[in-house]
């Protein structure tokens, strides 16, 4: 009889309440949960995504030798999954060298390197205002955020001093994205063992399928 | 034995050393100075001694086609010899016969020399000169060696790309504005107290049935017209934290979201999107436009809101998305 009760409030309950109450989370228990991912994150896994070269997705870049790889973009052309190769004797090897920093910085946030240690002093940025602090190897932000997302990158400034950059990461199955901005100066790239960037932010759980426009025609 | 062999590897030295010799010959004409900047004359001798090796190895193994640069470890640190082997492996360079006089700069870890020019072999003719950065330990050895960037390349690269400046901030409000639905669906009257500017503006509009013999001016079809109310920031968090109190959920839903920049003030953000209300047994439908300041990017202001029904109780419409209130509505004051 307990039990019957029981299953009618439950069906009432299922009826009236709306589907995000009921079962989904809402951005501040699922910002709160990636937070609490970060945090608590061990020893990372040295997860990164595999390179197999197809000779019709290189681009030729103004250098001789240099390849920008794919096109698939996010939004703009300039928020690209794109990386780089260099030719080598035996083939195509990722860009990763102090020669080109915006290059490397590229592959490295699109998780094409197999080591990603670069260390991040993160602010993330959480329902209602809430900032907190976490600071983490990008390496763990790959393996417990990032594996079920498509990558998406654009270094928006490159100065000897400071390279910065924003990584989208983005789950087409839920269409929401994390937002990574990140700065890093050139020598912290690539210092050995995994340098420091000097400051990053972290956006989660942004809804995208709502959008109608981020920007109208006449800003464009 | 141990003689022997320390006799053995003196041979090899004096072959190696030989063998280089001639070879440094054809680095003639690389000379480098420093003329301000080091703190004593034994520095700079070292500092002048190490990087013209340097130079001059760079040429003479170039010239030999080795494919392993040959150096002199003793004069750099392991981690500047492992630098060298991935730049060399990219391409092999030469410095040209110039004679460099430049300043030694200090930096924290030691002292920096820039601006010496090379001839990357691999890069094409208008990429081929650059010029390279070395850093050297505070005993004058040099612990790393990079190809300054090339910024004006960049520079092209960043131009081409058709990102708009502001796209980060515009994304992080559509996040902003996830928080603020979500506040509503939490029943959250704390952060909404937070979100809302002392002296934001909060208008609503409510269609009011005309009498059919009204001589007053009907705005819509149907004898219909819309009446908007303007409340101050806690008249309508006092009315809304009694809807929260009243209803055991509410719901609320954002669909066709469009952010546009004031065209004047740059952190100045207008939102329209067509909000879906289910609080207890009551639904509606409508426009709700927010007026953002995000002069604070930490803690974004909504200095407007306004709300218009879409439809009327009969499923006529009467607000259409272009009669919506947008950023030229309303006139700013800073």
């Amino acid at each position: 009889m307990q039990k019957q009760t029981f299953i009618l409030i439950f069906l009432l309950a299922s009826a009236v309440l709306p589907a995000e109450a009921q079962n989904q989370k809402d951005k501040a228990s699922a910002d709160q949960m990636v937070f609490e991912l970060l945090r608590d994150a061990g020893v990372p896994q040295n997860y990164y995504r595999e390179t197999v070269v197809e000779p019709d997705s290189l681009h030729a870049t103004n250098e001789k030798g240099l390849f920008r790889y794919g096109a698939a973009y996010y939004q703009f052309p300039g928020i690209s999954a794109s990386f780089y190769l260099k030719r080598t004797k035996s083939g195509y090897g990722l860009v990763f060298g102090k020669r080109y920093p915006l290059e490397s910085l590229t592959n490295l946030l699109l998780n094409r390197l197999n080591r990603a240690e670069l260390l991040l002093p993160l602010a993330h940025h959480q329902y209602g205002g809430r900032v907190e602090n976490v600071t983490t190897p990008l390496q763990t932000l790959f393996d417990v955020l990032a594996r079920q997302a498509e990558l998406y990158c654009d270094v928006t400034a490159a100065t000897a001093d400071m390279l910065k950059a924003v990584l989208i990461m983005h789950f087409p199955g839920r269409d929401e994205i994390h937002l990574l901005t990140v700065e890093v100066p050139p020598a912290q790239l690539f210092a050995p063992g995994g340098g420091r960037a000097t400051h990053a932010d972290l956006y989660t759980n942004i809804p995208q399928a709502n959008i109608k426009s981020l920007f109208n025609e006449k800003e464009l | 034995m141990k003689k022997n062999y320390k006799l053995f590897r003196m041979g090899l030295t004096l072959i190696f050393m030989h063998a280089l010799i001639p070879r440094m010959a054809m680095a003639d004409g690389i000379t480098f100075k420093i003329i301000d900047g080091a703190a004593s004359d034994a520095l700079k001798a070292t500092i002048e001694r190490n990087t013209l090796h340097l130079m001059e190895s760079l040429t003479v193994s170039a010239d030999v086609g080795a494919k392993k640069l040959k150096i002199d470890k003793t004069r750099f640190t392991p981690e500047a010899v492992k630098e060298l082997g991935e730049i060399w492996k990219g391409s092999a360079m030469t410095c040209p016969a110039v004679t460099v006089r430049t300043r030694l700069l200090q930096t924290r870890g030691g002292y920096q020399v820039r601006g010496i020019p090379v001839d990357i072999l691999e890069a094409d003719k208008d990429e081929e000169r650059q010029e390279l950065t070395v850093d050297f330990l505070p005993d004058g050895r040099i612990s790393d060696v990079s190809i300054s960037m090339d910024l004006h390349r960049y520079e092209e690269i960043m131009a081409q790309q058709e990102t708009p400046l502001d796209y980060v901030r515009r994304q992080i409000i559509v996040g902003f504005v996830e928080d603020f639905r979500t506040a509503y669906n939490r029943k959250d009257i704390g952060f909404l107290q937070q979100v809302y500017g002392d002296k934001a503006l909060i208008i609503t509009g409510r269609v009011v049935k005309e009498k059919q013999n009204s001589d007053q001016v009907s705005m819509t079809m149907a004898n219909n017209k819309v009446i908007y109310i303007r409340q101050t920031k806690q008249e309508y968090l006092t009315n809304l934290a009694g809807v929260f109190k009243r209803n055991r959920f509410v719901n609320v839903r954002f669909e066709d979201i469009e952010v546009v920049q004031h065209p004047k003030f740059d952190d100045i953000y207008g939102v329209t999107l067509k909000q879906y209300w289910h609080a207890g047994a009551y639904k509606d439908v409508g426009y709700l436009f927010l007026l953002i300041d995000f002069k604070d990017e930490d803690h974004p202001l909504v200095q407007v809101r306004t709300w218009q029904p879409e439809k009327n109780n009969i499923g006529q419409v009467i607000t259409k998305r272009e009669d919506v209130f947008h950023l030229g509505s309303f006139k700013i004051v800073r």
